[in-house]
């Protein structure tokens, strides 16, 4: 399918054994990166900033969840209904979707969050939406979501030298690429359905 | 100590358990307490192990034991300051 036409699976929620994403717009999504870009720790895996981003940097990188090629959820716990995270997915290029987590509660920090929901997202991705490969790049330095992919079978598939400054270590930052394609995907997709990742409702 | 036992040992203590429970052809799927907490803190000891050696390439591939334990071989061929004492 072309990246112009819609994912309409999206407009719902994605339900995993413990979490629901719950599709969201714009001013949600900028509103729950300003609340979790305060701290400082997850600052210094994304953004890399010794400043929280203001309202206007969000605004000018988050632009209109379009159901087409910009996909933004609140992560939120099915058991007590709170919201716990931001996830957004990105279809940048023919067949190919990336993405961006922040685990906001940290009380959640290495309890199988995210690859629990990129299993459902991917799966959905794969049977909804016809991608082909799920592509992100990781900052050097964040070593947990290197973990999360790697989890996941995704594979190093690349490196963009000094593409960030990173202000809080004071010098530039490296990038790598992860990749999750082809037959390899489709197999990960099967036992993750087998294995009931993406509820139905 | 065999650079494969060093990484049993090293992943072991990262993830709270006995070193018997850390087989060699261990890795991110098998393990799995090997965990994003678990894994910032077997970075974190390699960091400190290979004194500033530790690359962008080389954080990318350390998702087994076999991977940390080539890596702690590549180190103590270079004769790192922690791989030397080890």
């Amino acid at each position: 399918m072309s990246k112009r036409q819609g994912i309409p699976r999206f407009r719902q929620p994605i339900l995993t054994p413990r979490f629901e994403l719950q599709p969201i717009g714009r001013w949600m999504a900028i509103r729950l990166q300003h609340t979790y870009l305060r701290d400082a720790e997850i600052r210094s895996l994304l953004t890399m900033g010794h400043k929280p981003p203001g309202w206007l940097k969000l605004l000018r990188g988050t632009r209109r969840a379009n159901g087409k090629t910009r996909f933004y959820h609140a992560i939120v716990d099915r058991s007590t209904g709170a919201t716990i995270g931001y996830h957004a997915v990105f279809v940048t290029a023919w067949k190919t979707a990336t993405f961006l987590v922040i685990v906001g509660d940290k009380a959640w920090w290495g309890k199988g969050v995210v690859p629990e929901i990129r299993k459902a997202l991917i799966i959905a991705l794969v049977r909804h939406g016809g991608m082909a490969q799920i592509s992100s790049r990781v900052q050097s330095h964040n070593y947990s979501s290197m973990l999360n992919y790697a989890k996941l079978g995704f594979e190093k598939t690349g490196m963009l030298h000094m593409s960030g400054y990173d202000e809080v270590r004071g010098k530039p930052a490296d990038y790598l690429v992860f990749s999750l394609r082809g037959q390899k995907m489709l197999d990960a997709v099967e036992k993750w359905e087998a294995e009931g990742a993406l509820v139905s409702e | 100590m065999s650079p494969s036992d060093r990484a049993r040992q090293i992943v072991a203590n990262a993830l709270h358990v006995d070193v018997t429970a850390v087989p060699a052809d261990a890795d991110v799927a098998t393990l799995t307490g090997w965990d994003s907490i678990a894994h910032v803190n077997i970075m974190m000891v390699l960091e400190e192990l290979a004194a500033g050696q530790l690359t962008s390439d080389d954080v990318g591939n350390l998702f087994s034991v076999a991977a940390i334990s080539a890596f702690l071989a590549s180190l103590a061929a270079s004769g790192a300051n922690g791989m030397a004492q080890a």
